[in-house]
């Protein structure tokens, strides 16, 4: 970890070590936006302006270990992704279903497998923003609960109950359609 | 980890989810961060991501999102306050014509940095018919209730069968109830334009969220029917394209042979998945890189600039600390911070003797005030400003600008 440390501070002035940071942390935040989003495409689009803001911003990340780093990064992700989600939900349900569709496509090796993404792309898009973030942090991205509450800024009790709150929708949600839920 | 989250992991780990990292999107990525980093870009940037969408886009997708706006803007007109004359029994009637429209037709034109990229025509025969013609010649037509599309290619009398399309995504009045479902949109007059000799009103539609997109809609204020509808989204930071869309005309007569699934006699048939636009036609493509290039430079000088201004303040920031509050008096002084010149010249204007202007706050200054600004002659896209928190921020408008240094 103190190479990873040092990483960090040499990159404030070396792009070389910026981007070194850059290859070790971008197949994460695509992953998280990919399972945040439910769709690649966007998911490439929305990462690149993660790491543009991060550009931007690096300046006044003041952390100095590679977990501080990867939080930060899951903050400006979560950002990006809520921000384009609110943008997108306006331009009606229409291209909203197509994204549907490109999901269907890419998954389209086994029918079970695909109808559990597509209840579990609508069961997540009914919750809160917050939970959303919670749900993928934790079950995709595999964070503790100390984890993802530095990521949100809150403390572990709130994610904690937070969780419980979002796993209770999912579950009313989707016990109905899977038995293997229940 | 509890019960009820051992079942939803249980749930979860059999979805297979498309999350493989691209390794060309990884690398392009590298190559745009890289020139946002260093002096120079050190090869060619890739095209802009609006582009990449594009390219990757099935046309139908475009077209609809442009039928979406057109209905989209007008229910914004209507529901959002910004009612055209008033007259809500006409406009009634307005939308009761455009919802029982048998056909509708339109132009779409891709604009990057004021340029025309490319054009796409496209006509609606309810329920079932959609027909897009391609600034390339191709023609597709779609029928919803068979399923089916055809792209013909008279360039060289070919033509695909696609038997994917479903029904679901494709009655544009659809699109009304997710825009009457939308919050957060607010929707003004901004004055009148006059369009092909016609006198028309303007609509400006834009979100709370100040990152929204912004559409402008041309209204007819004799008909209420849109006669241009101009609409500006932003990918990402920077990345900005618009959509014009004109020649909107409702119910004229449209020939039903023109949706014929048929193709003309001749035409051969091809086996592989046609290409999508700009990468079947490089001319297109190649259209689009300078425009984009130039815009990529932009942004990258715009980063650049924050960075000069971030290192000016924290060389401020010592200052400061060590003249008990005082900031200096000009910027000449703060090069034995380490500072070199380069650091003042601001990369969007390198020929400026004056990158950034300078303002000299009071002594212990508690009020969040402006000290530095990027020099600028006419307001384009926005500047940087630095303040007296040490904080950089990009301000699109300079009206806000002008009220930040108590202009106004």
């Amino acid at each position: 970890m103190a190479d990873a440390g040092r990483l960090i501070a040499e990159a404030h002035n070396n792009p070389a070590a910026f981007v070194q940071l850059y290859r070790r942390h971008y197949d994460a935040v695509f992953r998280y936006c990919v399972h945040r989003l439910f769709e690649r495409q966007t998911a490439e689009d929305v990462t690149s302006e993660v790491f543009l803001k991060v550009v931007q911003n690096f300046a006044r990340f003041d952390g100095e270990n590679e977990q501080q780093f990867r939080n930060w990064l899951y903050r400006i992700a979560t950002n990006a992704v809520n921000n384009h989600l609110r943008k997108t939900a306006r331009r009606s349900g229409l291209l909203q279903r197509l994204s549907e569709r490109t999901v269907h496509q890419t998954v389209n090796c086994q029918r079970p497998t695909e109808r559990k993404l597509k209840l579990l792309k609508e069961a997540v898009f009914g919750l809160k923003p917050r939970y959303q973030t919670i749900i993928t942090l934790r079950f995709f991205e595999n964070l503790k609960l100390t984890e993802i509450a530095e990521v949100l800024g809150s403390s572990p009790g709130t994610v904690r109950s937070q969780l419980a709150r979002a796993l209770a929708k999912l579950r009313r949600k989707l016990a109905p359609d899977f038995t293997d839920y229940i | 980890m509890n019960n009820n989250e051992r079942q939803f992991a249980k749930f979860v780990r059999g979805i297979k989810f498309d999350d493989t990292p691209d390794s060309d999107h990884r690398d392009q990525l590298e190559q745009e961060l890289v020139a946002a980093l260093t002096e120079q870009p050190k090869q060619e940037v890739a095209l802009l991501q609006t582009w990449r969408t594009i390219m990757k886009s099935r046309i139908a997708k475009v077209g609809t999102a442009a039928a979406a706006i057109i209905i989209g803007g007008l229910i914004g007109i209507h529901h959002l306050g910004g009612s055209i004359d008033g007259a809500s029994v006409a406009w009634a009637g307005a939308l009761k014509k455009i919802q029982n429209a048998k056909t509708l037709t339109w132009k779409t034109s891709f604009m990057l940095e004021g340029e025309e990229l490319w054009v796409m025509r496209a006509m609606v025969l309810e329920p079932h018919y959609r027909r897009f013609e391609l600034p390339d010649g191709r023609i597709w037509i779609l029928d919803y209730r068979r399923g089916k599309a055809v792209i013909l290619d008279p360039s060289n009398n070919t033509f695909t069968i696609q038997s994917t399309i479903t029904e679901e995504n494709q009655d544009i009045y659809n699109t009304f109830r997710g825009f009457q479902n939308t919050r957060g949109y607010s929707a003004k007059r901004i004055g009148e334009r006059q369009i092909n000799e016609k006198k028309t009103i303007g609509f400006h539609l834009s979100k709370e969220d100040q990152n929204a997109d912004d559409i402008h809609i041309w209204v007819d204020p004799q008909t209420q029917l849109p006669i241009q509808i101009e609409g500006t989204f932003e990918t990402a930071p920077g990345r900005v394209f618009q959509l014009v869309t004109t020649e909107i005309v409702f119910d004229s007569e449209l020939d039903q042979s023109l949706f014929s699934l048929e193709p003309p006699a001749g035409y051969e048939r091809q086996q592989q998945e046609p290409a999508p636009l700009l990468q079947r036609n490089p001319e297109l493509a190649n259209r689009a890189k300078p425009a984009a290039r130039a815009k990529h430079v932009a942004v990258v000088n715009r980063l650049k600039s924050a960075a000069n201004l971030d290192r000016i303040l924290k060389a401020c920031r010592k200052y400061v600390e060590e003249h008990n509050g005082q900031w200096p008096d000009s910027l000449e002084g703060l090069t034995r911070y380490g500072l070199d010149k380069q650091v003042f010249l601001n990369p969007s204007w390198p020929m400026r003797e004056v990158g950034y202007i300078y303002l000299k706050p009071p002594a212990q200054s508690k009020d969040r005030r402006i000290v530095l600004y990027e020099a600028y002659g006419v307001w384009e896209s926005g500047i940087n400003v630095g303040f007296t928190d040490y904080r950089v921020q990009f301000i699109n408008d300079e009206s806000d600008f002008q009220k930040l240094l108590g202009h106004k």
